[in-house]
């Protein structure tokens, strides 16, 4: 009896299996109208609200809804008194679910097994337990499969819109990506200072809420900007406090002038012709200039300032080998500024999207940073043009510069750009006569006159973004030249920055 | 006692016998002929509830003859006493010409006892049959006599003349196993109980059984397995004829005055029992409970007015029930 009761479970375990696929079966076909179903409501409401691609979310919906068929599934998998039920429906009376249970002790139980046994292999369980989905269920799929057809080849008005605001978003998500990047690395900095870092943090913090704000990709744009001309704003605070500092002495003034210009090399030069300065001056001297440099104020570096403490303790104590070392190790600070560094890590990993606002370049090179491109290059750095500017700027160190907001050479959408009227000068534009002019903060500059004049006469209409480089390049420079408040200079630049926008 | 296989075996193949010789006789009333079979088989008391001249009487003596038991009738009219039906003590002399007591045994002392109309006795001497086919001993004075076993009671009720009767209270009723509404035959059915009564082409029924092979079968059906599934399934039927029950179904909940008692639940188990046999199966099924539900509960749960107003019967009840419990 042992040996037909295993056979009677055997029989059970593939009626087990059977009715699982049956029920996964149909658990697949009202997942499948679930998925209609939700579909084609999301699809009608992406006629009010616009939602992209609302047919895609289908595709999801029906891989989550086969993955919750098939565990629903498995967890109602039939125990085997059930399935033994089953079984019996097909015809058989109870008498599978009878042998399962009796007793072997029960004078019927193996004349009851042997009768199970024979009508079971003699049933067609397979055809009692179809496989065939409810023909209702399958009509509803259909029919709501064929309503998202229709739905589908009529017409939505939202769908551009839909688009757009996807494009923006995928925007966000990418300039927000590079801005957590770069607050990681900021994070792992180890050069840094604490103030500087949260500074720092807090400046990228603030960036990506204003992404997150923005309404389109110029807002975004704006806010890449803004946070860059922000950082280069503290940078240049810090360079104008080490300025001072060092200014107010004669001996120190070389310096001064190199860390005005961003001038690396000047500085190491400076630096070393320093060396030999300081030993020559006198005790009265060397104290001036100790307090000279405790003065001002304080800057947010450490290491600047360890530096700085050092050069004047030592000059103050006039310790030859200190000073020594105090003054390398404020040429090492000053060489590797963490807080510039990372500055310009931002300007590098955002600079894509604000390089059509003003460049300022700190790198080394010899240019004057002006491109035929949209970006004014300032100083000495080699600010290269954003967007469909032919010039390059690359005469410095990097193709971008290392200074912030820089964009590489032809890059940039085209767009296009409301025409302006640009006159001309009759009998041209003239011949440039150098003059020798005042050495100003940008080191040799040099301007010229024409002694042959054109009269102003008609010009032409050209697209403003081919002018408004010149126009504000000329502004930048004159911003140098005349005595304008600090705050007046900023909202100039950000003028011209805006009309590039 | 120690059943085997082909005891169980012989047993199938007497009770299909039976059934068989008894339908020599009976014409019809295939389903009367297997319920009282079946309550033969369980051991319990039937009442069977019928026009009269439809072979109801025919039918307790065929039986009798085929099972080899002793079958006695008892007219139950309204002056019926009860020492008419258990018997009374009488005087009588002895050898030496001393008056004495002695009982002389009334006609319920057989095995298969017909109380014919028992509705139209007095109370008093339905208490003396009930009491009989409750205990199986009949008591007078200060003795107590065992009745034959097997024994078995089979009462009738006449339908139509329920003037000055004296209807069975429901306490009573509960002791029936079943009760069975005897049908009229149809015109086929008719043709050949004339040829049998009439025309003398009866046939010869043969002795199949004897009382004691009765007792020892009644012995070996009780061990047939039932599952679970299908006692519960029993249970619950008993169960949704109470409206305070949670699963009752609506039809239960508005008609049903009192539900039936947990021997209701009994009969429906023991007597499914025997309906497996006679299908031949080793096993209880669902089918079974279905089939014996009818009349194990038919006089077992009682209706309000309500289900008078309505027209509502116990078989729409119990059709009802029999559906609901079964989802």
């Amino acid at each position: 009896m042992e040996s037909k009761l295993l056979a009677i479970k055997l029989i059970l375990k593939k009626g087990k299996k059977r009715i699982f696929l049956k029920n996964f079966i149909e658990n697949l076909i009202r997942a499948l109208i679930v998925t209609l179903l939700l579909t084609l409501l999301i699809s009608l409401i992406a006629r009010i609200i616009p939602i992209y691609r609302p047919f895609s979310y289908g595709i999801y919906i029906l891989g989550v809804s086969i993955i919750v068929a098939f565990i629903y599934s498995l967890y109602k998998i039939p125990k085997d008194n059930n399935v033994a039920l089953i079984l019996d429906s097909l015809g058989l009376k109870e008498r599978v679910i009878s042998s399962i249970e009796v007793d072997s002790s029960n004078p019927y139980s193996s004349l009851l097994v042997e009768d199970t046994l024979d009508r079971l292999r003699n049933i067609q369980y397979k055809k009692g337990i179809s496989l065939k989905p409810n023909k209702r269920y399958v009509y509803i799929a259909l029919s709501l499969f064929f309503i998202l057809g229709v739905s589908y080849i009529i017409p939505n008005s939202k769908e551009r819109i839909a688009e757009e605001i996807n494009a923006l978003n995928k925007d966000k998500k990418e300039e927000i990506k590079k801005v957590e990047k770069l607050e990681k690395e900021i994070k792992e900095d180890k050069k840094l200072s604490k103030i500087e870092r949260e500074k720092l943090m807090a400046q990228l913090s603030d960036l990506k809420k204003d992404i997150k704000e923005a309404d389109n990709e110029k807002d975004i744009a704006k806010a890449v900007e803004k946070s860059l001309k922000k950082l280069e704003k503290d940078s240049d605070k810090k360079l104008n406090a080490l300025y001072d500092k060092f200014n107010k002495n004669n001996t120190t003034k070389d310096l001064a002038s190199a860390i005005k210009n961003d001038n690396k090399e000047e500085m190491k030069q400076a630096l070393d012709k320093l060396k030999s300065d300081l030993e020559k001056l006198s005790k009265e001297e060397k104290e001036k200039l100790s307090k000279d440099l405790k003065e001002g104020e304080e800057i947010d570096n450490e290491s600047l300032e360890k530096a700085l403490d050092s050069l004047s303790k030592s000059l103050s104590e006039g310790d030859d080998g200190e000073l020594t070392k105090s003054l390398a190790s404020l040429g090492s600070a000053l060489e590797d500024d963490g807080n510039e560094r990372m500055v310009a890590a931002i300007g590098k990993g955002l600079g894509n999207k604000a390089g059509l606002g003003s460049a300022k370049g700190s790198g080394d090179g010899a240019g004057k940073g002006s491109g035929d491109g949209r970006g004014a290059g300032k100083g000495s750095g080699t600010g290269s043009g954003a967007g469909s500017g032919s010039g390059n700027g690359s005469e410095g160190t990097s193709e971008y510069g290392s200074g912030i907001s820089n964009k590489g050479p032809g890059e940039g959408a085209e767009r296009e750009y409301e025409k302006v009227f640009k006159p001309s000068r009759i009998g041209g534009e003239g011949e440039k006569e150098i003059l020798n002019g005042k050495i100003n903060n940008k080191g040799k500059g040099q301007s010229s006159l024409s002694d042959k004049r054109g009269v102003g006469s008609l010009g032409e209409m050209i697209p403003y973004n081919e002018v408004i480089g010149e126009y504000s390049e000329k502004a930048m420079e004159d911003l140098e030249d005349f005595d304008i408040p600090e705050g007046m200079k900023e909202l100039i630049k950000s003028y011209f920055s805006s009309l590039e926008d | 006692m120690n059943i085997e296989e082909k005891n169980i075996k012989e047993v199938l193949d007497k009770i299909d016998r039976v059934k068989r010789e008894v339908g020599k006789a009976i014409i019809g009333q295939k389903d009367i002929v297997e319920q009282v079979l079946i309550g033969i088989f369980t051991g319990g008391n039937i009442l069977l509830e019928g026009s009269p001249g439809l072979g109801k009487t025919q039918l307790v003596k065929t039986l009798s003859k085929v099972m080899d038991l002793d079958f006695s009738r008892i007219q139950f009219t309204p002056d019926l006493m009860p020492a008419d039906v258990v018997g009374t003590n009488i005087i009588v002399k002895d050898e030496k010409g001393n008056s004495k007591f002695q009982f002389e045994r009334g006609p319920i002392f057989s095995n298969l006892v017909l109380a014919d109309e028992i509705n139209r006795a007095t109370p008093k001497t339905q208490s003396a049959l009930l009491e009989a086919m409750q205990e199986h001993t009949v008591t007078a004075g200060n003795n107590t006599y065992s009745l034959k076993e097997p024994f078995m009671v089979l009462a009738t009720q006449n339908p139509i003349e329920m003037d000055g009767t004296y209807p069975l209270p429901e306490a009573q009723l509960d002791r029936f196993l079943f009760k069975l509404y005897v049908p009229f035959p149809n015109l086929s059915e008719l043709k050949e109980i004339m040829n049998i009564t009439v025309n003398s082409k009866g046939e010869d029924i043969e002795k199949v059984l004897s009382g004691d092979e009765i007792l020892k079968i009644r012995e070996i059906l009780k061990e047939i397995p039932m599952s679970e599934a299908v006692e519960e399934y029993a249970l619950k039927v008993v169960l949704a004829t109470h409206n305070e029950y949670e699963n009752a179904p609506e039809i239960s909940k508005k008609y049903i005055r009192y539900g039936a008692s947990p021997r209701a639940a009994q009969a429906i188990i023991a007597t499914s029992k025997v309906k497996a046999a006679l299908e031949g199966r080793y096993n209880v099924a669902f089918d079974d409970i279905k089939y014996v539900a009818y009349p194990a509960l038919r006089h077992r749960f009682f209706l309000n007015y309500d289900a008078l107003a309505d027209g509502i019967k116990t078989e729409d009840i119990i059709e009802e029930i029999l559906k609901s419990q079964m989802e």
